[in-house]
Formats: structure tokens, C-alpha cells, sequence
């Protein structure tokens, strides 16, 4: 295919999915995450030579499962029956079904998979990866937090320095989880940007301590703020 | 009594809230979720083979969905549709086939389709966002409310999806959906909606209650899923971000109902 067919084809499928993503911003899994585990997916792809097709339609789907009421509960079984739906009605997609279906079914960093994962399958989960990781895997973590009522932190150990992560109770003992993401990353490129994700990760996390010691990090929407002055800073610096 | 069955299931407790909040008797329940212990699926196979064959002598529809039933999944269950005789060996090769979790149970519910009677379901998705509470509701004609998770442009079964604020009325369309082959028009599809919404209007004393029950737990948004057939609602399901946390607190009754 011409790139400018591959663009057209990623666009229909856009337009396809995007409904499904945008009930998903109440847990930080709206369109925003879609289109940027795209932006980075695309870029890997070029990068390794993977089929952009197969990447940019697995980074549109990969979520799109998730549902506003039960979050990830099912997500995987249910974006790929999207998937299935889109082959059906894109003949282009039809022609990568099964790798397609590969990408969405392995997307996530903690699934184990069968080797070889195709290099398509490792582009949409490295990007997926990231964008767990840093100043956005933060964000979306405190919301997806709010939503389903979790409490912010310990409140003796508040980035769950001396205990095993309980990552249904606190909100930040999944962001100390999230540390553990980069040892799962299977390409040079996405290995390379975690180190920036990395150092985001650490400075919030300092500065998330001493607000708290302060009496200054009261609840979720405090956390937030901290999160979403940080990325307003990067931008601003970008 | 539920001898041999050692276990209730999560997704049983979870049924048994809706009767303990007032939206069908215990003995309702039992009788449209029909449970048998997974030793007796063959039992399951014939039972609704017997069904198909009688709503095929009184020239009715229906759809039964088929479900696998661990000890410990509030929801996301593997389900099977049934809607003809022919599909039945297709059910034996489901409920026979090698899985890694551990299932106690099969299920099976009937739903009604036939152009005798009014037949939809949905889904109401409550949310509570930058300090406004909204519902999102998605309805479908004669299926089943899990085909709205796969909504697409080629779905095969008329559909609205509206919105409202609280309990404000009325709700805002946001879209309609008709298939190609569809005997309703899009006119009547709105105003059949309409009725739905009538329909759960007439129970919003117990849907609020129980909204307030969901709300004690400080989530962001949870739903539940409804049917109408033959202008009887039923609330069939409910869902939120932590259906276990729910069920701890609820001293919910736990009674047999296998068949």
C-alpha cells in the first residue's frame, strides 16, 4: 500500500473507534491515550520497518475495549472483537487480521506472550508502555484512582517505600508499580525515551513527598494538579 | 439447597443485590437465570433444546444466552448465544472446551425477540464528572445488551444512544442507528425509545436507591443493564469499577436457585 493509502485506511479507522474511546476519559483512557500511544507506535514503526498499517490500527484499538462503568475488566476480549468488526468492514485490515489481532491480544507490558512477538505486536505494546510511564502514565493512574474510589496513599508510607504494592487500596502504590514497566520494553527506541519517562517519574514523586509531608497533598485533585503543572511545564519548555 | 455446590458464585451475589434492592423476587430471578452445576451441562443442552422446540410451536423467537460461571468473576463471563436448534452442538463444543479457569456452574436466560412483542434492552451508564452527574443510556432492539459493547456503523440491530442530566427530563438524543433491513423507521424507533424510558421512569424510586447505595462507595461511574419485553422491565445487571468492594459490604441474601 501507498503511505498515503495507509493514512487513509488509519483514518477510517479512526473515525471507526474514536466513539468508543471517549466515554473512557472519566478513568484517563479517552481518545488523548489512543492518540498518543498512535503518535509514538508510528514512530517505532519507522524505526523498525514494521508494517505502519498494522501499527497504527493495533495503537487505535488496542483500549478501545475499555468500557466508562467497569474500566479494563474484559477490555482486551472486547477491543478485539472491534477489531474482528473492522475486518470485516476494511479489506485492507482483513488482510492482516491475524496480526493485527496479535498486536490488540499482547498489548499490554505484563501479558506474557508466545515468541517471537512479531515486531508490529512489540511497537504497539512498547507504545502502550509508555505511555504508561512519566508524567502521563501518572495522570492517568491518579484518574483512573478517582474513578473507582481508591484512596490517594498510606498514610504513614505514601509512595510505598517499605511495603508490597497494594494496588487496589492506593492510588500511588500503582505509581510506584509503574517503576517496573520499563524492565518489559522490547525496542531500542522505546527503551531510549524511558529514561526521559523516567526522570519525570522521579521528580514527581519528590516533589509529590514533600507536598505531602507539608500537609499540601490532601486527595486526588491535589496529586492531579502536581501532574498537570508538571506537563504544562514540559510543554512550555518543548 | 445447594448441595454438591460448595460455592456461591460472585456473579450470583451480585444477581441476588437486584433482589435484595427490590427489582425482582428471589423466586423471578431463579426463574430466568436457570443454574446448573457444570457436571450437568448435558442436563443444560436438553433443556433448551426442549425450549427451542416450543417457542418454535407457538411461532415465538427468542435468543438465550449460555454462560460459564467461576466462583470468583463478578462479570466479563464467556457467553454463547443460542437462537436456533442447529447452534446446539456448537454449545456442547463451549461448554466442553479445555479453559484455565475453573468453572462450577453453566447458566442459561432467555430473552424474547419476535415481532410479537416489544423486545429491547440496554444499558444505563451513570457518571458523575467535573461535578455534574449524567446518564448515558444505549438500547438495542431485540438482542442482547451485550452486543452495545461492539456498536459499530454495520451493527446489526436497530440503535439510540441518549443522554441526560440526573434525572432531568427529557433525554437528548445523540444517535440512532437503523440497519439496513430494519422494519422500524427511525420515527418509530424514538418514540418506542421514549416508552423505554417511560418504563424506567415508573422505577426510579428503586434505581435512585440503589444509585445511592452505588454512590456510598465514591466511584465515578457504574451501570445497569436493563430489558423490556412485553412492557415489563427488568433490571438485569449492574456493574461498577469494584464489584467485589460492593459485594463485601452487602449482606446479601444467599439462596439456591440451581435447577
Amino acid at each position: 500500500m501507498l503511505a498515503v493509502e495507509v493514512d487513509a485506511s488509519l483514518q477510517r479507522v479512526w473515525q471507526a473507534v474514536r466513539q468508543y474511546w471517549e466515554p473512557n476519559k472519566i478513568h484517563g483512557h479517552g481518545p488523548d491515550h489512543a492518540l498518543r500511544v498512535y503518535s509514538m507506535g508510528i514512530q517505532l514503526a519507522g524505526e523498525l520497518g514494521a508494517d505502519p498499517l498494522v501499527v497504527g490500527a493495533g495503537c487505535y484499538i488496542h483500549d478501545a475495549g475499555m468500557r466508562p462503568d467497569i474500566g479494563r475488566e474484559g477490555h482486551i476480549e472486547r477491543s478485539l472483537q472491534i477489531a474482528a468488526g473492522l475486518c470485516e468492514q476494511m479489506p485492507e485490515l482483513a488482510r492482516v487480521r491475524d496480526l493485527l489481532l496479535t498486536t490488540i491480544r499482547y498489548h499490554e507490558a505484563e501479558l506474557a506472550f508466545p515468541a517471537p512477538l512479531p515486531i508490529e505486536a512489540a511497537c504497539v505494546r512498547d507504545s502502550d508502555t509508555l505511555d504508561r510511564l512519566g508524567f502521563t502514565g501518572i495522570r492517568m493512574t491518579l484518574r483512573y484512582g478517582v474513578w473507582m474510589g481508591r484512596a490517594l496513599c498510606h498514610p504513614t508510607d505514601p509512595l510505598c517505600c517499605e511495603r508490597t504494592p497494594d494496588l487496589n487500596s492506593f492510588t500511588m502504590d500503582y505509581v510506584r508499580y509503574l517503576e517496573s514497566l520499563p524492565q518489559f520494553l522490547m525496542t531500542t527506541g522505546a527503551r531510549s525515551n524511558s529514561k526521559e519517562k523516567h526522570e519525570q517519574r522521579e521528580s514527581y514523586c519528590r516533589e509529590f513527598l514533600a507536598s505531602f509531608r507539608q500537609g499540601r497533598m490532601r486527595d486526588h485533585d491535589d496529586a492531579l494538579q502536581l501532574a498537570m503543572a508538571h506537563m504544562r511545564e514540559e510543554s512550555r519548555v518543548a | 439447597m445447594n448441595v454438591g455446590v460448595p460455592v456461591v458464585p460472585l456473579k450470583w451475589k451480585k444477581y441476588l443485590a437486584l433482589v435484595d434492592f427490590g427489582f425482582q423476587s428471589a423466586g423471578e430471578l431463579a426463574e430466568d437465570i436457570r443454574r446448573y452445576r457444570i457436571s450437568e451441562a448435558p442436563r443444560l443442552v436438553s433443556d433448551l433444546q426442549s425450549e427451542l422446540r416450543d417457542d418454535s410451536r407457538h411461532a415465538r423467537s427468542s435468543f438465550y444466552v449460555v454462560k460459564l460461571v467461576p466462583a470468583d468473576l463478578p462479570g466479563q463471563l464467556p457467553n454463547f448465544n443460542v437462537e436456533r436448534v442447529s447452534q446446539l452442538k456448537q454449545l456442547v463444543t463451549f461448554l466442553t472446551a479445555d479453559r484455565d479457569e475453573n468453572y462450577l456452574e453453566a447458566w442459561y436466560c432467555r430473552t424474547r425477540i419476535d415481532a410479537e412483542v416489544f423486545s429491547v434492552a440496554g444499558r444505563i451508564v451513570f457518571s458523575t464528572a467535573d461535578g455534574g452527574k449524567t446518564q448515558l443510556v444505549e438500547q438495542l432492539w431485540r438482542g442482547s445488551p451485550r452486543k452495545l459493547e461492539t456498536y459499530s456503523g454495520d451493527f446489526a440491530f436497530p440503535y439510540v444512544r441518549a443522554s441526560r442530566y440526573s434525572w432531568g427530563w427529557p433525554y437528548s438524543i445523540e444517535h440512532v442507528h437503523l440497519p439496513p433491513r430494519s422494519v422500524l423507521s427511525k420515527l418509530q424507533l424514538q418514540s418506542e425509545f421514549g416508552y423505554s424510558m417511560r418504563c424506567i421512569e415508573q422505577q426510579k424510586e428503586k434505581i435512585a436507591a440503589f444509585c445511592e447505595f452505588l454512590d456510598s462507595f465514591s466511584f465515578k461511574a457504574y451501570s445497569l443493564e436493563y430489558k423490556i419485553v412485553a412492557s415489563q422491565l427488568k433490571i438485569i445487571d449492574w456493574d461498577t469499577p469494584n464489584d467485589r468492594r460492593v459485594l463485601r459490604s452487602e449482606d446479601v441474601y444467599l439462596g439456591d436457585g440451581m435447577h
